[in-house]
């Protein structure tokens, strides 16, 4: 068992220049993803999510056997890894460093006025955080799982920004979701 | 609607149990829900006595494995203080649950996570119908705990029951990750005992619990196993089998073929 590990969901294969960056993580992929790529009404990015719930049993079963947690857990949407990713958070995913409990770390994400406060509405495709807070973040109901709730979270600066206008009020669930639990955000 | 039952821990007095499960799964398919048994429980002779009586036809599927021996502080009574195999075989006894609901895409609306030696008062099942449906997410059914620093115990951080746990499916899933929370995290800031774990898991992975509902209120322990008795262990609360559950004559049955 290697200090951490990289959840991965999508059909693309990784770029190889994660091969050097990922060599402290083991690997957990979406196996199901076929079967998922055959329905008619495949989402890329919500059945990846789905996919989340079965993939952190086999992230718990692990570390049942080996008595320890992994100290860094990063989940990647691989459909989505073209989307460039500051050079700050490679760094970061290579440092040995212990993160917060309850915290979601992304290199990528929206900061948004609402209700009087600047919010962060992170991405969805990649982030890190602790082994327990996985936990919680892989445990959301698939029921909760809706098409648009996950669909581009960027930052407004890049050539998504457009589709942050059309933004309706359930694409925020997921920021929605970690608020609830109780899980900061911090962005890389 | 779908209900699990999701069974962890040593197993005692499993043929009186037995019968008692029997009944339960009956009462809640009478009401038009479906439910699955799960289980798992240390590997010893007196499981693999049960399972060869064909005292195991009731689990859905169902695991053995070695008692961790780490887990055992208190040597002259082979028990852990700390209820790390209580957390171990909660946990173990989710994987089964979970991988067969992976396997056969079944979801719960609700799941009881509990000991084997149970006993489930009657009346109680007058709370499983079609309102669980209803229910928030993350929400557990739990008693009411209580937060204590100066009582006469070592460790005493929280009082709560770990008699029986119900919850959503997703709220189990999480709780029963409370190994991983409490024995395999090496945050220096708590220390898990035994009626601690429950409460610490709640608060720190953010669930919700109820505690006014009937599915909160307390099971009790089946310390007996004559078919007669329940003996929580309290003197006070030595009652009897209630008679709806011998009715069928079942247990009169096992009374006879076992010797109770």
């Amino acid at each position: 068992m290697k200090e951490n590990l990289v959840v991965t969901v999508g059909g693309k294969s990784l770029p190889p220049y994660f091969n050097d960056l990922l060599k402290d993580y083991d690997l957990r992929e979406d196996t199901v993803y076929k079967s998922f790529v055959l329905s008619e009404d495949y989402n890329t990015l919500l059945d990846g999510y789905k996919a989340l719930n079965e993939l952190s049993l086999g992230k718990a079963k692990i570390e049942s056997q080996e008595r320890k947690l992994y100290n860094k857990v990063l989940f990647i949407h691989k459909d989505y890894v073209e989307v460039e990713v500051q050079s700050s958070f490679y760094d970061f995913i290579k440092q040995d460093i212990s993160l917060q409990p309850n915290t979601l770390y992304t290199p990528l994400y929206t900061k948004v006025r609402e209700v009087s406060k600047l919010i962060t509405i992170p991405s969805t495709k990649i982030w890190m955080c602790d082994s327990l807070t996985f936990n919680i973040i892989s445990s959301i109901p698939r029921t909760w799982l809706e098409r648009d709730m996950l669909e581009f979270y960027l930052d407004q600066d890049n050539e998504y920004a457009h589709i942050y206008q059309a933004l309706q009020d359930k694409q925020f669930q997921f920021f929605n979701f970690l608020g609830s639990m109780n899980i900061r955000i911090e962005t890389i | 609607m779908r209900v699990a039952f999701q069974i962890s821990g040593i197993l005692r007095n499993w043929e009186t149990a037995y019968v008692l499960f029997s009944q339960y799964k009956k009462l809640i398919e009478k009401k038009g829900i479906e439910v699955d048994f799960f289980i798992h429980t240390w590997d010893d002779e007196y499981a693999r006595l049960c399972i060869e009586e064909g005292l195991f036809d009731i689990f859905t599927d169902y695991d053995l494995t070695p008692l961790p021996r780490q887990g055992i502080e208190d040597k002259t009574r082979d028990r852990s203080k700390s209820l790390y195999s209580w957390s171990y075989s909660m946990f173990l006894s989710s994987v089964i649950r979970r991988s067969y609901q992976y396997n056969k895409k079944v979801d719960y609306i609700k799941v009881f996570s509990c000991r084997p030696d149970i006993y489930v008062p009657y009346h109680y099942w007058s709370y499983v119908g079609d309102k669980m449906a209803l229910e928030s997410s993350y929400m557990l059914n739990y008693p009411p705990y209580r937060k204590s620093a100066t009582n006469n115990d070592k460790w005493p951080h929280l009082v709560s029951d770990d008699l029986k746990i119900v919850g959503t499916q997703e709220a189990i899933d999480l709780f029963s990750l409370n190994f991983h929370l409490m024995y395999l995290n090496n945050d220096p800031s708590f220390i898990p005992t035994y009626h601690t774990v429950p409460g610490l898991t709640i608060m720190r992975y953010g669930l919700n619990y109820e505690s006014k509902s009937g599915l909160a209120e307390k099971w009790k322990i089946l310390r007996r196993n004559d078919g007669k008795y329940v003996m929580t262990g309290h003197n006070s609360d030595d009652v009897m089998i209630e008679q709806e559950y011998l009715r069928d004559g079942m247990m009169q049955k096992h009374i006879e073929r076992f010797g109770l």
